[in-house]
């Protein structure tokens, strides 16, 4: 009866219209038993088990009629379970608040009566918001999300597993060990971190395909709801849970943490889900069915306070998953707080599971959605091309050609911070330069840029072919990266135990040394032609014609001769710091580009921790050059970084003796064939202490034709909005300068402030051929146009702590 | 929905009779209407469960600590400390401090009716305390029906009964001489149900198996505790102030008697007296016991409802309503029927109804007004 009631209002009002593919039934639960369900799963025999939040576990075989569905309970003795797995019937494990339990009927009479405690081996604090989820790893183990407490309710005196006293700050906290990760139970029954960064991700999910999922909650260090592909060993947003990352260990509290360094640090979230279609993410779940619509393999995510599903559609860009959000299921007859959802074994209805108390007025229950074979009309998939996006609809469309008077686009984006949520940031409108396809389709847009959310509304004016209009007409793209052009000089990285070799087009570049050495180096380098770039000394002693002068000019190399009383430009005096590598935040090949970032700690000559940076190198080539572009973010994490006027620092480069204007026959050097001139006309030694855009020594190299460009980047800070200050030395020393002494024009001491970071950035271009086919100048040009990486830190930014609105208000 | 009311409380000469061996019950009670968990097997909307000998209920839940000694009794667990308070909108700590609150953890808690409840750590591997009379009043943790919130800023049931034996000094088994306490931290296995349904409890420590089963002693408030070892190993208890009697000692079995070793009454209800006059302090202390400061923060910062800060006197836009000045009449009407009016940029129907007295109505306005 209510099923034709719903049909007919869907026939009647658009609102109700988005259910005519799927009807909605309620499942009963006895008036007196609180159908809390925090976790729904089906056994191979086509039993449904529903743990419910206070400590029952219940199991039925749904039958046509719902109202009519009987509940055994199976199990009990469950403190608040928000995440159930289906061993195999009667057999089933729980994350229950305080253990991951295995629960056995051993004597097959129905009811369970073996609990076995599979792991505490995890912290937990007393607080209510310390819920667990879990899903299967494929692999005969699991994978555990930990949520963070809140500031709304308390911790124990006595909480259990060890308490960080940085951990317990700020709004969601993680007190007690790994709150706030993904953890993994492996198949032997050891638990390892997984990912960090996480504040209530209420539901985990594994794809066929073997990638990890988990929505997240709105809250602090959330812009909307986000949906996280967990990668191993990254952080995923939210910083208390970072105090227990032994890499971070020793630069101060996680939530003070400069925010670019966390924002660099930031495995940014799959979708960004708005406050227009998702209040918080329940658990994702994947349609691995042609049976349930038109939808196979893509990902629905119910909403916690919202009586709404969505349904997104993922895809692998640049080697990161991103991917457009729109409505699935937009109706009164939902219930809110959806939480959890299973799929019965022909694969046509789906069991939804809600469950709001404690963050909102009750809504409990558990509702069956079946598709009643209707296809509905909605956009079938939505994907980004390298200058716009390409989708389907489910069904053709009336007047094609006429597509794009029917859509309009724009974009924002989220702020990265502290606060509770972001407000949209930076609303720009999109035009539609041109349409393309009669079903696919191709929009190219004005102004496409990375890191924004693309908002892509259809006009209700926009019609099937059988005249059907499209429910909430609406789609989200995250586009957090671009799709890379096609390219015949393809990047492959190869990582080893002590560092990454970068290849282009099969030939070897360069190297990005990160073990036993003081700082992370790039050493050697490869020009097209397989032209050696750099001097070998001195990591390689035996190379002929080489002056053995400063050893501490190793290959490409980063340091300021004092900062905060450390030296970093030398490794071997007393005051002599060290750059230690903490961890490989990414890295990925195969397109026209190879990117390698990193996180280092920069250490004084005790090793005491004076700041930290994250540095982003990106490489890549054409038929005459390769080009490593370095992005270094120095982060003033523990105190203020002092940079003392010196006119040795910062960023450096020892080149190829070659390419010396001066010859020291003394030294080993007899001839040289280097010319050297900046973009201001300087030629040769003169640009030593100039001004300039860059710097380019060209020439001869063993016989052969090449060059070496140096581009420091306009937004490169410096006094005044001048250029960058070069330390161009005529025997092979070229460096990039802030900070160089005032009385030789430079621009003097610089202090970050604890809590800040400073930007800056560099090209290196290394060619083979005559200087004036390199046209370093135009190269200069689309590098000052290059808008960077994209960051979600709205610019500028104050210190410790920082309140971005009240700067804005003055 | 079926409501149960408890019996009266039964005399102890009357309770020597009822206590025997399951099955053979002569129960003074036995025409009581049964405790609706004992009844169904599943738990209700009933806030104080209960079980039965045929039907005990395991429920885990965190525990209160009732005093315990953290040294002695849980050295196992951890140490909660201050930390100040944080400003979500601002980012910034103040000089104010959270301080943490007595509970525990991982404790299963059984319930055999009213002749006996027990919790039993899972952290320390040991029998925490038991009581007669009573349970867990699950509010704090449960809410009520109709709003779901928990009332009160920790989540701890409270114990309401007569507690006759907590834990005191360190763990009270030996094993082949050696005390659990300096063989190293025990490890919890899990528990099985026999046909009873009563848990036995395993637990490793060192290199040895050790199960646990807990039930009633022979007359009331008594416990009778079956210890085994899985190696055949020796087996001793030992409790300070406690009289225990050794019922058997076999290679690797150990079964005693503890006798009472604490009297206190619990009661769950909170004493509520009308309130007489409204005052600005009492709204602010009602803003953290009914949870309202889950949504409605006082510092501007967003959440799932509006922000209390500069409310009072301010425009509001509503979904479907016409907007008005906040007053102390839309405030009233926003406490007790909140689904009236929805404020733009929230969802409706989030926020339960409160029925609360009249003055805690206006000491809830007068905090409002308050928070600038």
């Amino acid at each position: 009866m209510k099923t034709i009631l719903l049909l007919s209002l869907g026939l009647i009002s658009s609102g109700f219209a988005s259910i005519s593919s799927y009807t909605i039934e309620n499942i009963a639960f006895p008036d007196d038993m609180p159908p809390e369900i925090g976790g729904v799963a089906f056994d191979k025999d086509g039993n449904l088990y529903a743990c419910l939040r206070r400590g029952d576990v219940v199991v039925t075989k749904p039958g046509k009629d719902p109202k009519s569905t009987k509940w055994k309970v199976f199990a009990t003795g469950l403190h608040n379970p928000m995440g159930m797995v289906v061993v195999a019937p009667g057999h089933i494990l729980v994350s229950q608040m305080a253990e991951l339990t295995e629960i056995i009927d051993t004597n097959q009479d129905g009811v369970a009566d073996r609990y076995n405690n599979l792991s505490t081996d995890f912290g937990i604090s007393g607080n209510y918001h310390e819920t667990n989820a879990i899903c299967r790893d494929g692999d005969g183990g699991y994978y555990i999300a930990l949520g963070t407490a809140s500031h709304n309710g308390p911790t124990f005196h006595t909480p259990r597993g060890d308490y960080s006293k940085e951990g317990r700050r700020g709004r969601n906290f993680s007190s007690n060990h790994l709150r706030g990760w993904v953890v993994h139970y492996d198949k032997n029954g050891k638990l390892t971190p997984f990912a960090s960064g996480f504040r209530m991700h209420n539901g985990i999910t594994r794809s066929p395909d073997g990638e990890v999922w988990c929505g997240d909650n709105q809250g602090d260090w959330r812009g909307g709801s986000p949906i996280y592909n967990v990668r191993p060993g990254s952080f995923n947003g939210h910083p208390s849970s970072l105090v227990w990352d032994p890499d971070l260990k020793n630069l101060g509290t996680p939530i003070f943490l400069p925010r670019k360094m966390l924002d660099d640090l930031h495995n940014q979230p799959s979708v960004q889900l708005t406050r227009k279609t998702m209040s918080s993410c329940g658990e994702p779940f994947i349609i691995e069915t042609e049976n349930f619509g038109p939808f196979n393999g893509q990902m629905l995510v119910p909403d916690e306070n919202g009586r709404r599903i969505n349904r997104i559609m993922m895809e692998k860009v640049d080697g990161a998953w991103q991917g457009a959000s729109t409505l699935f299921l937009n109706t009164k007859e939902l219930r809110a707080g959806g939480v959890r959802i299973a799929m019965d074994a022909k694969g046509k209805s789906i069991y939804y599971a809600s469950t709001a108390r404690g963050w909102q007025r009750p809504d409990e229950g558990l509702q069956r959605i079946t598709h009643n074979g209707k296809t509905p009309f909605h956009v079938k998939d939505f994907k980004a091309t390298t200058r716009g996006f390409k989708f389907w609809f489910t069904k053709p469309v009336q007047d094609p050609d006429k597509l794009a008077e029917k859509i309009s686009v724009r974009s924002f984006c989220y702020e990265y911070g502290y606060r509770y949520g972001s407000s949209e940031k930076d609303k720009k409108e999109h035009k539609i330069l041109n349409l393309t396809g009669t079903g696919p389709f191709e929009i190219e847009l004005e102004g496409l840029e990375a890191g924004r959310i693309f908002e892509i509304d259809f006009s209700s004016k926009l019609l099937s072919s059988n005249g059907e209009s499209m429910n909430d007409p609406q789609v989200q793209y995250t586009l957090n990266r671009l799709k890379r052009p096609e390219t015949k000089f393809a990047t492959e990285l190869k990582q080893s135990k002590d560092g990454i070799d970068v290849y282009i087009a099969g030939k070897f570049f360069a190297k990005y040394n990160f073990d036993k050495l003081s700082q992370p180096i790039i050493w050697p380098i490869q020009g097209p032609g397989n032209i050696r770039m750099l001097r070998d000394y001195p990591f390689k002693k035996d190379t002929s014609g080489e002056a053995k002068d400063h050893p501490h000019h190793r290959g490409i190399f980063i340091g300021h001769q004092v900062m905060s009383g450390a030296g970093f430009w030398h490794y071997q005096f007393k005051n002599s710091g060290t750059v230690e590598h903490l961890k490989v935040i990414e890295s990925r090949s195969g397109q026209d580009r190879a990117l390698i970032k990193t996180l280092n700690a920069w250490k004084d000559s005790e090793g005491k921790t004076i700041g930290a940076d994250t540095r982003t190198m990106t490489f890549g080539g054409d038929e005459i050059a390769r080009y490593l572009d370095l992005e270094i973010n120095m982060h003033a994490t523990n105190q203020d970084i002092v940079f003392e006027e010196f006119k040795d620092g910062f960023v450096g480069i020892r080149t190829h003796p070659d390419l010396r204007l001066t010859p020291s026959p003394k030294h080993g050097v007899k001839q040289v064939f280097g010319k050297a001139r900046n973009s201001e006309g300087v030629e040769g030694k003169s640009i030593w202490g100039k001004r300039a855009d860059w710097v380019h020594y060209y020439g001869t190299i063993e016989g052969k034709e090449a060059g070496i460009a140096f581009f420091s980047h306009p937004t490169n800070i410096t006094k005044k909005a001048e250029k960058s200050w070069w330390h161009a030395r005529d025997y092979g020393l070229i460096s990039a300068n802030p900070f160089a002494p005032t009385k030789l024009g430079g621009d003097g001491k610089h202090t970050i402030k604890k809590g800040q970071s400073l930007k800056l950035r560099y090209r290196f271009v290394f060619h083979s051929g005559p200087a004036k086919d390199a046209k370093i100048g135009q190269r200069f040009n689309e590098f000052a146009k290059d808008a960077g990486h994209p960051t979600s830190i709205m610019p500028p930014h104050p210190g410790y702590p920082e309140d971005y609105l009240s700067e804005q208000k003055k | 929905m079926k409501i149960f009311l408890f019996p009266k409380l039964i005399c102890a000469a009357l309770a020597l009779l009822v206590y025997g061996k399951k099955g053979s019950l002569l129960s003074a009670n036995e025409h009581a209407p049964k405790p609706a968990y004992a009844q169904n097997g599943y738990l209700t909307f009933d806030l104080k469960p209960m079980g039965s000998i045929e039907r005990p209920l395991v429920l885990r839940t965190f525990a209160p600590t009732l005093g315990l000694s953290k040294d002695l009794v849980l050295p196992n667990h951890s140490k909660g400390l201050s930390s100040p308070k944080y400003s979500p909108s601002s980012g910034k700590e103040a000089t104010k401090q959270y301080r943490p609150i007595d509970g525990i953890p991982a404790a299963i808690a059984v319930n055999l009716g009213k002749p006996l409840s027990y919790v039993w750590d899972t952290t320390e591997c040991r029998l925490l305390y038991a009581w007669t009379d009573g349970f867990f009043d699950m509010k704090n943790y449960w809410g009520d029906r109709n709003s779901g919130r928990r009332k009160g800023f920790g989540y701890v049931p409270r114990l309401h009964g007569f507690v006759f034996y907590k834990a005191l000094g360190k763990h009270p088994l030996s094993i082949n001489g050696k005390w659990i306490s300096d063989i190293g931290s025990p490890k919890y296995s899990g528990y099985s149900l026999g046909s009873d349904r009563l848990p036995v409890y395993e637990f490793e420590t060192g290199s040895s198996k050790v199960s646990i089963k807990i039930q009633p002693g022979p007359s009331t408030q008594t416990l009778r505790l079956d210890f085994s070892s899985e190696n055949k190993e020796v087996l001793e208890f030992s409790s300070p102030s406690t009289q225990i009697e050794v019922k058997s000692k076999t290679a690797g079995k150990l079964s005693i008697v503890i006798r009472p070793n604490a009297g206190e009454r619990f009661s769950s209800e909170e004493k509520k007296e009308p309130i007489k006059k409204p005052t600005t302090e009492i709204g602010e202390k009602l803003y953290t016991s009914l949870g309202c400061i889950a949504c409605h923060s006082l510092d501007g910062g967003k959440n799932h409802g509006p922000t209390l800060k500069d409310s009072f006197g301010s425009k509001r836009e509503f979904l479907k309503a016409s907007s008005l000045v906040v007053d102390e009449a839309y405030i009233r009407e926003s406490i007790e029927n909140p689904m009236a009016k929805t404020v733009k940029g929230y969802l409706t129907g989030m926020m339960p109804p409160y029925k609360l007295q009249e003055a805690e109505y206006d000491s809830l306005i007068l905090f409002i007004k308050s928070v600038r």
